[in-house]
């Protein structure tokens, strides 16, 4: 079901020339309309305060208070916008999950990328507000993660196990990993525990995702995952082992 | 005969010394240099010590046993003279040998240190050179750069704004070319080095339209001093990042050159209006201003500087001092 309303979309970027090029874009979409443009955060809070856009598109490197800064502020509000980051580059996943992000897009931006990405405002703004992911959770829903030369966003749900990889935590999916620049114990913060439980020092697993215990008879256990992959439980999360074990 | 024989140790000690000495003032020479100073050297060491030991043995208070074999040689009708010179020359050939084997000795151990030595400063220069090579490279290409740069072009083709777009286009190439294709360990004239920065800036002006203006200031004879290849590269990002871009205010950013006594000043500045938020991005700054630090003491070794800080008038402002003559 899409909303066949007009879409109301804020631009803000530093550099005039990005805002224009966002412009040309916008203006060859239907069913969307420019309500205004913004050169840093400061002016896009104003703004969006003023205009009430649907969406904004939002760069991230900007003066005085950045693109990120400024999705802060917004998540604390009551009503607010859908944030579509634009960036032109980020090396690892930005900590974006205290932000519901709509879509992360690359510049330059592509047409029909810039569109698939107000289409999906539409379709969140046409969910029931029951789905609508509220900034009332404290948990990580989604992260958003470099893949290929584009940020996509990656479940939490979908997440078999996490691994600190030396500066980085390293977020397995599947066969597939990707990695994050945060510590363990923020994830193991922001983690709901009901889904995900830290079984060493440096790995958390999500429950769902684990077979059995097995140890090897020197006191080590392991977790054995569905996908395959044998987890070490650390000797001070043996309790942590315990408890699911007993409840399986 | 124990204090004789202790008068002998002692000058034998001495001797060696006297040996040592001479070793170590050509230890700098080539391993045969050093061979044939110790097979020379040799000769009088052992030629005095023989000395020596024949005067405490067969001159002062002989004992029996000397006499008798000094008897002997006497008789088959030989001088004093010659006598004399035929033991004392039997033993320096004897003693010869030993030092000559100890001095061999000493050689090989003292190379060994040497190679030992050139082997770790080798290594230590290979760590640093390396680590600057890295640091170099972070600068041939940074991607936010290069993508910001093909948006704003991407934008000047929709508007159809061609002879701007080409321009952009050719200084872009230009400004890539030349970064891949330097050397990132190599020096190149501050000439280039500016013009380099030039063109980049010229880049940035397009993106930043109405916001940067630059004011370079080199005078012609600083033309050829040698500096690592882009070098000013990170001061002028910076520059650009928490000067031009982090300012909604027209921003001037000045690079100038001047001599300071056997040094060369080159100064990178901006008078962005305080930025509160540019001191919390210190750390931001820091990395890449640390990275010029490191790839100027790995190129000059202390000989050049680098210092920074906001000024107070508003900005910032970094300057680099580097010989005007640095040997290549």
């Amino acid at each position: 079901m899409v909303d066949r309303r007009i879409l109301k979309v804020l631009i803000v970027d530093g550099e005039p020339l990005a805002i224009e090029r966002l412009q040309i874009l916008c203006a060859k979409i239907e069913g969307v309309s420019l309500v205004g443009t913004a050169a840093d955060g400061a002016a896009a809070l104003r703004l969006i305060e003023a205009l009430s856009p649907d969406v904004v598109l939002l760069d991230i490197q900007m003066p005085g208070i950045d693109g990120m800064a400024a999705a802060r502020a917004l998540a604390g509000r009551a009503a607010h916008p859908a944030v579509i980051f634009v960036t032109a580059f980020d090396q690892f996943a930005v900590a974006a999950f205290d932000v519901a992000a709509t879509d992360y897009l690359m510049k330059p931006v592509a047409a029909d990328r810039l569109e698939k990405a107000l289409t999906r405002v539409r379709t969140d703004v046409a969910a029931p507000s029951g789905q609508k992911p509220a900034a009332t959770t404290h948990w990580i829903r989604d992260f958003w993660v470099p893949n290929r030369g584009e940020i996509v966003r990656v479940a939490a749900g979908e997440i078999d196990f996490i691994a600190a990889e030396r500066d980085y935590m390293r977020l397995h999916v599947g066969a597939r990993s990707y990695l994050l620049h945060e510590t363990i114990a923020e994830l193991e913060r922001r983690l709901d525990p009901e889904i995900f439980v830290r079984i060493h020092r440096s790995t958390i697993v999500r429950r769902g995702s684990i077979a059995s215990f097995a140890h090897d008879g020197a006191g080590v256990w392991e977790a054995q995952l569905k996908t395959g992959p044998k987890l070490r439980v650390g000797r001070s999360y043996l309790a942590n082992a315990r408890a699911i074990a007993g409840k399986a | 005969m124990a204090e004789r024989r202790a008068v002998v140790t002692i000058a034998s000690m001495l001797l060696t010394i006297l040996l040592w000495r001479v070793m170590r003032r050509v230890e700098h020479r080539s391993l045969w240099g050093m061979v044939g100073v110790a097979l020379l050297a040799s000769i009088p060491v052992s030629m005095t010590y023989a000395g020596i030991n024949h005067i405490a043995f067969y001159v002062y208070e002989p004992t029996v046993a000397v006499i008798k074999e000094l008897d002997g040689y006497r008789a088959k009708t030989l001088s004093e003279l010659q006598i004399r010179f035929m033991m004392i020359s039997y033993q320096a050939a004897e003693w010869y040998y030993f030092i000559v084997t100890w001095t061999m000795l000493y050689i090989a151990v003292s190379y060994a240190t040497k190679v030992r030595r050139a082997e770790r400063t080798a290594a230590a220069y290979r760590a640093e050179a390396q680590s600057a090579h890295i640091r170099a490279l972070r600068y041939q290409i940074n991607p936010h750069f290069l993508f910001n740069t093909l948006n704003s072009l991407s934008t000047l083709v929709l508007r159809a704004h061609t002879d701007e777009a080409d321009k952009m286009i050719v200084n872009l190439s230009t400004f890539f070319r030349t970064s891949l294709t330097t050397d990132p360990d190599s020096d190149v004239p501050l000439a280039d080095e500016i013009r380099m920065q030039q063109l980049y800036l010229d880049i940035e002006r397009v993106r930043f339209p109405d916001r940067l203006v630059v004011a370079i200031d080199v005078p012609a004879e600083l033309a050829s001093v040698r500096v690592p290849s882009l070098i000013l590269q990170p001061l002028v990002e910076n520059a650009l990042k928490y000067g031009v871009a982090a300012s909604s205010a027209k921003v001037t950013i000045a690079i100038k050159a001047s001599i300071d006594g056997g040094n060369v000043k080159i100064v990178v500045e901006d008078d962005a209006k305080a930025d509160p938020s540019r001191k919390h991005s210190s750390s931001g700054t820091g990395v890449g201003l640390e990275n010029v630090r490191a790839r100027l003491a790995a190129r000059f070794q202390g000989r050049a500087t680098c210092t920074f800080g906001p000024r107070p008038e508003g900005g910032y402002r970094v300057e680099l001092t580097v010989p005007r003559f640095s040997d290549l």
